[in-house]
């Protein structure tokens, strides 16, 4: 094939339209390069648009609103604890040296504005967390401003509302807290909020500068002369097309969550059920592979348990929604088939999740699934579960018995484990101490609670009727892919990098090993990627000219 | 509160229009997201609907009571969610109309109630207006066989200026009838 042959030219090819991509985008852009975007659907946002937009980033500049200090020093020893030594310290150490002078940039030379959102690192209880201001809540946006592109701004099947991250969030422990006529006049006023904020400041500041964004434009194969990327084969309008990259090509087109083989392959459990794009088939990881990509992280994804209302679809696929207050509020536990407790159920969803995934070593099937969350009268009069409000009535979907044993026996659940485990737990929950898995001691537990209950995540299990809503494993994305160095450069199998090839967000081998930092955790080192990949590949396009 | 106004013209006998809507089986597949209907009997009905809540569709289940039924002329009716709180209530009038055509008047509103009922309210707005033409406009060619048809919903303002405009017009007809007869030499 001669790769000199080309549709289009540009410095800067960057495929995929999320967080990490669009940043990358006007980074390089900014760095004096010509820039088109691809991307694979005909909407724009990938699974930042789908997502609560939030960014995780130490140093902020915007935790002094919250009077809050931190410190590189605490950063590092935050994040290395939570990699556990699965992503290179060096990347580590760029992430939280960059993270916030990506923010400060955009800020100032972009649409995108955050607020400092007050919830607490995940694990704020390990040395270098905070108790807030590192996860950043992009502020509410007006679509309008996108004029013709506000069509292709991705819808969220699950943040459809116009709320803030924090709003969302405190809404679960606090129903009562949403200011209705005031959301009303949002939508009317055309706002949209979270991921869809986020992307939508960024994508007018992709239109603010000119930036060619080709949507329905899959890219599928890397083109490259010895050993050197040179530009892309895509797939548009039923042909291909072929653009040159003088400086490189950034692959930031998300994971491979929705590629069963891969998963398969790579991840440790079966799992039905994701809440991201279903274009994300690791498009990167297979055209970075075929060049000799050295892979690293196959084996994470950023996990929460999920759970379905039965007819509810997106795109004709189930919406698998965040179960989340239903088991971080009082009057609700997570137990297994033999009615086991088996994890803090208030834990953050991505760590609670791995005991989802714990196999059985005599049967060698999940210990822990299949999973039902139980809650009593006393939650279902105070809390919604899923989308049903407390004044609503029983959905036909939504078990629920007079008893515990028949709750047990009508779901397929071990009855005296059951009624033992709720006894059990009731205890705790009086003594306002859980003595089997700590639920409900650490600062971010109390911030996803009720502020409004004698204890903000425990309470027990005793008013019928009661109720059963199965969890499956879900995932928002994988953290697994091309191998990086410190400056976004792919690195092949022998560590060597490989020229005009670069990987951002959750298409590059994730820069937090198996840990969730906090909220945003995903984004913010999306971002900081894209933006330290738009700014080499723009250097490496001005050295090559 | 989603509200929806139709007033539209079908050319075709009155007798013919009421034979086809008053079986609701004639009509309930055209209803968007129609997933099924269980009459129970001849007041009372339960529909399962697949409808659209902003960029997810949720199945709902809904009881019709029929409150008002005059032969020929009128059917009122109400709408209860089953699983979810929803309300409703609607109208639909049919008149003789000029050349053999037929008028027909419609209303329905549905409201959900509840906590997020306000926000729901907005967000099925699309979904009850694009529905309802959508219905209308099946039923219409479904009567007539004029596959040409589409209906779109009126709003009450424009509703109440095609009133008006009709009056002048039947104003301004008559007071022609009177001057020509005049001119004629015959008495008013």
């Amino acid at each position: 094939m001669d790769g000199r042959r080309w549709d289009q030219e540009a410095d800067v090819v960057v495929i995929g339209s999320g967080g990490a991509g669009l940043t990358a985008a006007i980074l390089a852009h900014d760095n004096g390069a010509r820039v088109v975007v691809l991307e694979r659907s005909d909407l724009i946002g990938g699974t930042t648009a789908v997502s609560g937009g939030g960014a995780w980033i130490p140093l902020n500049h915007k935790m002094q609103d919250l009077e809050t200090s931190d410190s590189r020093e605490e950063a590092l020893t935050y994040c290395k604890r939570l990699t556990a030594g699965r992503a290179p310290d060096e990347l580590v150490e760029t992430f939280v040296d960059t993270g916030h002078r990506m923010i400060r940039y955009l800020e100032v030379n972009t649409p995108l504005r955050f607020r400092a959102s007050t919830i607490p690192d995940y694990q704020s209880e390990m040395a270098g967390a905070k108790p807030g201001g590192r996860s950043l809540d992009p502020e509410m946006f007006h679509v309008a401003e996108l004029g013709e592109w506000a069509e292709k701004l991705r819808p969220s099947p699950l943040m459809f509302v116009p709320l803030t991250m924090d709003e969302a969030l405190k809404s679960i422990g606090s129903p009562g807290s949403l200011q209705m006529t005031e959301i009303v006049g949002r939508m009317k006023a055309g706002l949209v909020g979270s991921g869809r904020a986020l992307v939508g400041r960024l994508l007018k500041g992709c239109l603010d500068r000119g930036i060619s964004i080709l949507t329905g434009t899959r890219a599928r194969q890397l083109v490259a002369e010895d050993g050197r990327v040179l530009g892309v084969r895509a797939d548009r309008e039923g042909g291909e097309t072929r653009v040159g990259a003088r400086g490189g090509v950034v692959l930031a087109c998300g994971g491979f969550e929705w590629n069963q083989a891969l998963w398969a392959r790579f991840q440790p459990a079966a799992i039905t059920h994701h809440c991201s794009p279903p274009d994300n088939e690791g498009d990167a990881l297979i055209m970075a592979a075929e060049l000799g990509a050295d892979l690293g992280n196959m084996s994470e994804a950023w996990l929460y348990p999920g759970a379905i209302v039965p007819g509810e679809e997106h795109d004709g696929l189930p919406v698998s929604r965040w179960v989340m207050g239903e088991r971080t509020l009082p009057h609700a536990i997570l137990v297994n088939r033999r009615g086991e407790r088996f994890v803090n159920e208030g834990s953050n969803y991505n760590d609670m999740s791995r005991a989802l995934l714990v196999i059985d070593p005599n049967s060698l099937e999940a210990r822990n699934m299949p999973c039902w969350c139980i809650m009593d009268n006393q939650y279902r009069q105070r809390y919604p579960i899923l989308t049903v409000m407390p004044t609503d009535p029983d959905p036909e979907w939504l078990v629920s018995t007079e008893s515990l044993e028949a709750l047990a026996a009508k779901v397929g659940i071990n009855p005296s484990g059951l009624t033992a485990a709720v006894s059990r737990f009731n205890g705790f929950a009086r003594q306002e101490k859980d003595a089997d898995f700590g639920r409900g001691e650490s600062r971010y537990e109390h911030w996803m609670g009720d502020p409004n209950a004698p204890h903000p995540n425990l309470g027990t299990l005793e008013k019928p009727p009661f109720y059963a809503l199965p969890i499956h494993l879900a995932a928002a994305g994988t953290k697994g892919g091309p191998r990086t160095d410190k400056n976004g450069r792919v690195l092949n199998v022998r560590g060597e990098v490989i020229g005009g090839l670069y990987a951002a967000g959750n298409a590059m081998a994730g820069v937090s090993g198996p840990g969730y930092y906090g909220g945003g955790g995903t984004i913010g080192l999306g971002m900081t990627w894209g933006y330290i990949c738009g700014i080499n590949a723009a250097v490496e396009a001005k050295n090559a000219s | 509160m989603p509200e929806v106004t139709y007033a539209t013209t079908m050319k075709a006998p009155r007798a013919d229009v009421w034979e086809f809507v008053h079986d609701m089986n004639n009509w309930a597949p055209f209803t968007r997201g129609y997933q099924s209907h269980e009459v129970i009997n001849d007041r009372e009905s339960v529909w399962t609907v697949k409808g659209d809540l902003g960029p997810i569709s949720r199945v709902t289940k809904f009881h019709v009571t029929i409150t008002e039924w005059i032969e020929g002329e009128k059917v009122s009716f109400t709408v209860r969610g089953i699983n979810e709180p929803i309300n409703g209530r609607g109208a639909i009038t049919i008149a003789d109309g000029e050349a053999a055509s037929t008028l027909i008047h419609g209303n329905a509103t549905i409201e959900m109630g509840g906590t997020l009922g306000p926000v729901v309210n907005e967000l099925i707005v699309p979904f009850v207006e694009e529905g309802a033409d959508e219905l209308v406009t099946k039923i219409v060619i479904a009567v007539t066989g004029d596959e040409t048809v589409v209906v779109r919903r009126r709003n009450p303002l424009i509703l109440m200026l095609a009133g008006v405009w009709r009056l002048i017009r039947a104003g301004v007809k008559g007071l022609f009838g009177l001057i020509s007869r005049r001119r004629d030499g015959t008495q008013p």
